[in-house]
């Protein structure tokens, strides 16, 4: 605007650049570059059908004595974890266009958009070993190929090459962050009970291994008739229930429950009262209490035992069993199994043990959300807070199935001769159970995702039941 | 153009583009998902006649990207790359969308995923 047309305007009355702006918006308006208030049309576009996100995870660069092997081992676990998920594809290394990526270099987008790549994100990473110290070093980049962005990146250095598989869970773990907005489950770990084939039934021993079935090792050499472990959602303790003689019976056994800390090897007896027996104990979401079963002259109720003072408190006072116990993320609400109901059926209170609304109507201090034909066991309130796990027996099958917290949306997950003991993965994405195939198989842990997809078989050296999934474990490693 | 004759283009276009983001696999289910049902983003697009957006497509709702909301901030990133994807493969727009009037003509698409479709 000139000095002379800034005058007139002034004179006017006008503020200038209040009229420039005017002119701007009249102009773009024109010519379609401002959007209105409202469109014209809506469309609503629903995702019908589930497609896996296909990404690229070419092999890490390697830089050191060493690193050559150690990147294509990591990015191989990688692959194998970003893929045992479902929630992506993997873009067949043979179909890479750019064979000369360079984790400082950007990506040549449209070689990795091309029809038979269509990536829509890729991995570009390195391992430095770093010869005066032999620390490690892993560092990757997260390309977004349709927005041709780097979308992510971080490096982690460990002080040796030794951790190289956690290192690929947790780069696995983060790529399923940043690409699906939940936290991840690789960088965990599974206790369960190892069975040998052919053994008494009863005899079992605790085993740990990592989720995709590495590194299996037997815990608690002295012990070999053990049930029910159960993960802390916090650390590396676990709560398990083990057959061992009973000193006032000779030949007799006791169902004692133990805490158990894998780290240090300190183990307790937890609870033993003169003429009760304790069992189905579980956590509470912050790792400070349990919730258990107590049996007293044939009834069971819920019992809450606070860890640090051992105090405990009743929660269910009623002649039907109350078994099964298991905390809302949150820790304010309990779900467990009752046959008050006529048949074992899902049951939510308070962690307090006062009334509340029902989901159906009326107050209660118990509310009944199952209504169904079937024997329901072993809930699992999810981390997640939104669905409980459980196993369902009826119509001659034991299934795993889910249910909302209110008792809306049941679904049944998975069908089998036996399926049964559900455990959530520490993002609430995954159930890992137990299936028994038919009469006389040897019981084989399976994992199934919430939606009913991706049943996989998950390793296991042996026969295993009772899978308790742990936490995600904790960084070790220096993280930029 | 008669008020007829619009309603039926709009319900063509309608059909055309969801077809495109569907069938072309560019927007999948979300439904595993945390909290699924809740989600849901809208892009402001308008498309020239080489089959490609005119401008790059505006978020609409949320206006903004939710700094504390990782599901949403994916979900919104997923749509985005959907309209990205389906851009790239080109937009097949019938030959009326470029008749429809007032031009130049706006479209909100609403992503959602199945277990939240009402």
């Amino acid at each position: 605007m000139t000095a002379r047309k800034t005058l007139i305007a002034l004179k006017n009355g006008k503020d200038p650049m209040r009229q420039f702006k005017s002119f701007v918006i009249a102009i773009a308006a024109i010519m379609g570059m401002i959007t209105p208030a409202a469109a014209q049309l809506r469309v609503t576009v629903v995702g019908e059908e589930y497609v896996p996100m296909r990404i690229a995870v070419p092999d890490f660069e390697a830089d050191g004595a060493g690193a050559a092997e150690i990147a294509a081992q990591l990015s191989d676990v990688l692959r194998k974890d970003l893929a045992s998920s479902a929630v992506f594809e993997l873009v067949d290394k043979a179909a890479f266009i750019e064979r000369d990526l360079s984790f400082d270099m950007a990506p040549r987008y449209p070689d990795w958009q091309v029809a038979g790549v269509a990536a829509q994100a890729l991995i570009v990473g390195n391992v430095i070993i770093n010869p005066a110290n032999n620390n490690m070093t892993v560092q990757f980049r997260l390309y977004n190929v349709f927005g041709q962005t780097q979308q992510f990146a971080r490096q982690y250095t460990v002080a040796t090459p030794l951790n190289w598989r956690r290192l690929a869970h947790r780069v696995a773990d983060d790529i399923f962050t940043q690409l699906t907005g939940d936290a991840g489950y690789f960088d965990s770990r599974m206790v369960f009970v190892s069975k040998t084939p052919g053994e008494d039934p009863v005899r079992g021993r605790l085993a740990i291994m990592d989720q995709d079935g590495a590194n299996a090792e037997f815990l608690l050499a002295g012990f070999t008739s053990v049930i029910n472990p159960r993960f802390s959602p916090t650390d590396q303790r676990i709560l398990y229930g083990a057959y061992v003689p009973d000193p006032k019976y000779p030949g007799a056994t006791l169902l004692r429950t133990y805490l158990y800390d894998i780290e240090t090897g300190r183990q307790e007896v937890l609870a033993e009262g003169p003429n009760s027996m304790d069992y189905s104990a579980r956590f509470s979401p912050d790792g400070r209490s349990i919730a258990l079963s107590r049996a007293v002259g044939g009834n069971s109720d819920i019992y809450v035992i606070e860890l640090a003072r051992r105090t405990q408190r009743r929660l269910t006072n009623d002649a039907a069993i109350d078994t099964s116990p298991s905390f809302s993320p949150d820790g304010k609400m309990i779900v467990f199994v009752s046959d008050r109901g006529l048949g074992p059926q899902l049951y939510i209170m308070r962690e307090d043990g006062a009334q509340m609304n029902c989901p159906k109507g009326g107050r209660d201090t118990t509310c009944r959300i199952t209504f169904d034909s079937g024997r329901f066991t072993d809930p699992v309130w999810s981390p997640r807070g939104d669905w409980i796990a459980f196993s369902r027996q009826g119509d001659g099958k034991f299934s795993i199935g889910v249910i909302r917290t209110d008792g809306s949306g049941m679904r049944i997950l998975t069908d089998g001769y036996q399926d049964e003991s559900p455990t959530w993965s520490p993002n609430g994405r995954v159930i890992a159970f137990e299936r028994t195939a038919s009469r006389g198989a040897g019981p084989k842990l399976w994992s199934v995702d919430l939606t009913g997809r991706n049943l996989r078989r998950m390793p296991t050296p042996r026969d295993a039941t009772n899978p308790t999934w742990g936490p995600l474990l904790k960084v070790e490693a220096a993280q930029q | 153009m008669g008020a007829g004759e619009m309603r039926r283009t709009q319900v063509t276009v309608q059909d055309f583009i969801r077809a495109q983001l569907i069938n072309k696999r560019c927007w999948t289910d979300h439904s595993d998902m945390a909290d699924a049902a809740r989600l849901q983003a809208t892009f402001r697009v308008r498309f020239s006649n080489n089959g490609k957006f005119a401008l790059e497509p505006e978020l609409r709702e949320p206006a903004r990207e939710p700094i504390n909301d990782p599901p949403m901030q994916v979900f919104i990133q997923h749509a985005r790359t959907a309209l990205q994807k389906c851009n790239n493969l080109g937009w097949q727009l019938p030959p009326e969308y470029f008749k429809l009037e007032p031009a130049p003509y706006w479209i909100d698409l609403v992503f959602v995923p199945k277990i939240g479709a009402r």
